[in-house]
């Protein structure tokens, strides 16, 4: 059709997609103002001049909703590569119908999130602009936490899961529907002060794609090396979220006067992996992919992906199948204190979370046995229990949260409480409390020298007390065990 | 008469900044109205050319734009001319009558 082709012809002297949509708007005005056909397209009537509008828009809503789809269903496939991937090098992963709900959510989030992404395009098709074609992808970017929470949510809801914590998801969720509302009240001011935001967040978004790609690259790296081994595909997801919470811990350790003798070398280790991937692969990727001109979603949904699939091959894969052990390094100065030494980050891959509740270490004697417990799962079992604990009940409850309470415990004369304030009322499965404890005393007695910032304390109501030590690692590197049962 | 358009290529920009300028805000089809008007239909600007002209110059910074409702309703975007769009303006009008005053003492050197 002439006419179409005017358009394509007129609009394809523009590369840039989104200064494109503008100037396909801006032509259909012009035709509106024109009062002959003779002024404007030669082969353009009245009639036609509508019609031609009309396909102006058309032309772009199929563009965007195109791409949209591609993008999803592409998204859909490296999920289940990367669940694939995941389930062969990790044991204990197997497609249960848990991962099959895991997957089925993550698809659920993509369409979501896609939906929106599409919504808000057609949006843009009425008032275009570049700041807010831009603003886009940091919105899909950042909806990763909601992602995240549905992650949490529907798998159990799907699987009757028992023991999972509602409040965490329902929380996590507050937060997502948080997100959601600010980001579009963003969106609204930027639309209402245009003329004003316009340039400044034009520029500031134009190298939004590669900062989403450097983003997302060292929240993957973290995840890898850290947690994701044992969280599947969704804690992909959760990456945007992860740095920032990296960014919070790292402040925090580096102001702790804890000496952190690992935190340095792991934060390196990710920094320098980080770096590494993006300078020397992502980016010459990148510069390939800018000069091919390919369209912003697609670029976006590179930025996503490629991260995955470059990190994907520093992933540990032999992990013995069916053999894994804990790597446990004793070490006791003596018998009310033994160290268990949680070697980083093989831990992480074994220590599976099957109640959500990650980063809660207990301790339980069950047939003269010791038991070492995060999240009501056993982690490690300790046959001989003699020089690690003096305790002789033989029935215990499980160590978790809030079965025992804190007071009575002070670092450096500073009582725990204080510390832990919101410990004793919190289901928070993780949180990043304490600081450089020293000396740690119960009821005036010194049962131990901590040289570490604490994240965690749980006393089971046998006098065992599991102290995990956050050495810069998502879950704890090291759990004390102690014996405080004589001093209670 | 007409112009070619290598002619058009080299003072499209100052043609646009100078109507901008002198007529005030005003939207595509404004311009193109008003420049044949003030050329006496010298310069014929399509909006193949005017178009992406102004995005150019707003992204010099020379031209700002925003989006208003006329009386009737419509939504049409507004381009005038920013401060820095002014200056350049002014630096440019100076070149260009010193160059059309060289060019016509040659075109009409001997006559």
């Amino acid at each position: 059709m002439k006419s179409e082709d005017y358009f394509e012809h007129v609009a394809g002297e523009i590369r840039d997609r989104d200064m494109r949509s503008r100037f396909l708007e801006e032509l259909q005005e012009h035709w509106e103002d024109v009062d002959g056909p003779a002024d404007a397209d030669p082969s353009a009537t009245l009639g036609e001049s509508a019609l031609l509008s009309h396909q102006v828009n058309a032309v772009v809503a199929q563009r965007s909703v195109g791409w949209s789809i591609a993008l999803m269903l592409f998204s859909c496939f490296v999920t289940w590569i990367l669940g694939s991937t995941i389930s062969a090098y990790i044991p204990k992963f197997t497609f249960s119908f848990v991962s099959l709900a895991e997957l089925l959510t993550f698809t659920l989030w993509l369409v979501v999130a896609f939906a929106l992404y599409v919504t808000v395009h057609h949006r843009l098709a009425m008032y275009p602009s570049t700041a807010k074609a831009r603003a886009i992808p940091c919105i899909v970017a950042f909806f990763a936490p909601l992602g995240f929470t549905m992650y949490e949510l529907v798998p159990p809801l799907l699987t009757g899961a028992t023991g999972y914590d509602i409040s965490y998801s329902i929380r996590g969720f507050a937060s997502g529907a948080a997100l959601l509302v600010m980001f579009l009240l963003a969106g609204e001011v930027v639309r209402r002060y245009l003329h004003v935001t316009d340039r400044i967040i034009g520029s500031v978004t134009r190298w939004l794609p590669w900062f989403v790609a450097v983003y997302v690259t060292i929240g993957c790296a973290m995840l890898i090396w850290n947690n994701a081994l044992s969280d599947g595909p969704g804690a992909i997801l959760a990456a945007p979220f992860v740095v920032p919470l990296f960014v919070a811990y790292l402040c925090w350790a580096l102001l702790s006067t804890a000496p952190m003798t690992l935190l340095p070398v792991m934060t390196g280790f990710w920094l320098v992996t980080a770096a590494a991937i993006t300078l020397g692969i992502l980016v010459p990727v990148g510069v390939w992919i800018a000069r091919r001109r390919l369209a912003f979603p697609l670029r976006l949904a590179l930025g996503f992906t490629l991260p995955i699939f470059l990190i994907l091959p520093f992933v540990p894969q032999d992990v013995p199948v069916n053999t894994w052990q804990v790597p446990v390094v004793w070490s006791w100065d003596s018998l009310e204190r033994s160290q268990l030494n949680v070697v980083y980050p093989w831990a992480a891959s074994l220590m599976r979370r099957n109640d959500g509740m990650n980063a809660s270490y207990g301790a339980e004697i069950e047939n003269g046995s010791l038991r070492v417990i995060q999240a009501g799962g056993v982690v490690v079992t300790f046959e001989d229990r003699t020089p690690v604990v003096r305790a002789n009940k033989e029935v215990v409850d499980d160590a978790i949260y809030n079965d025992f309470p804190t007071s009575g415990f002070a670092c450096d004369g500073t009582l725990l409480e204080t510390i832990w304030d919101t410990h004793n009322d919190s289901t928070s499965p993780m949180g990043m409390f304490g600081s450089g404890c020293g000396e740690l005393t119960y009821n005036g007695h010194v049962i131990g020298t901590i040289d570490h910032a604490l994240i965690d304390l749980d006393v089971s109501s046998d006098g065992l007390l599991a102290v995990s030590i956050n050495m810069g690692s998502y879950d704890p590197t090291y759990v004390y065990v102690l014996d405080i049962s004589q001093l209670q | 008469m007409q112009l070619p358009p290598a002619m058009m290529k080299g003072v499209a920009d100052i043609v646009v900044l100078q109507v901008l300028d002198k007529h005030g805000e005003s939207y595509g089809y404004e311009l193109v109205q008003v420049i044949g008007r003030a050329s006496k239909d010298a310069f014929a600007f399509r909006e193949g050319t005017l178009y992406p002209l102004l995005y150019k110059l707003e992204d010099q910074g020379l031209v700002e734009s925003s989006r208003k409702a006329t009386d009737g309703g419509k939504v049409r975007r507004y381009y005038r001319i920013s401060k820095k769009g002014k200056a350049h303006l002014a630096e440019k009008t100076k070149a260009y009558l010193g160059f059309i005053e060289g060019l016509q003492s040659v075109l009409e050197f001997g006559v």
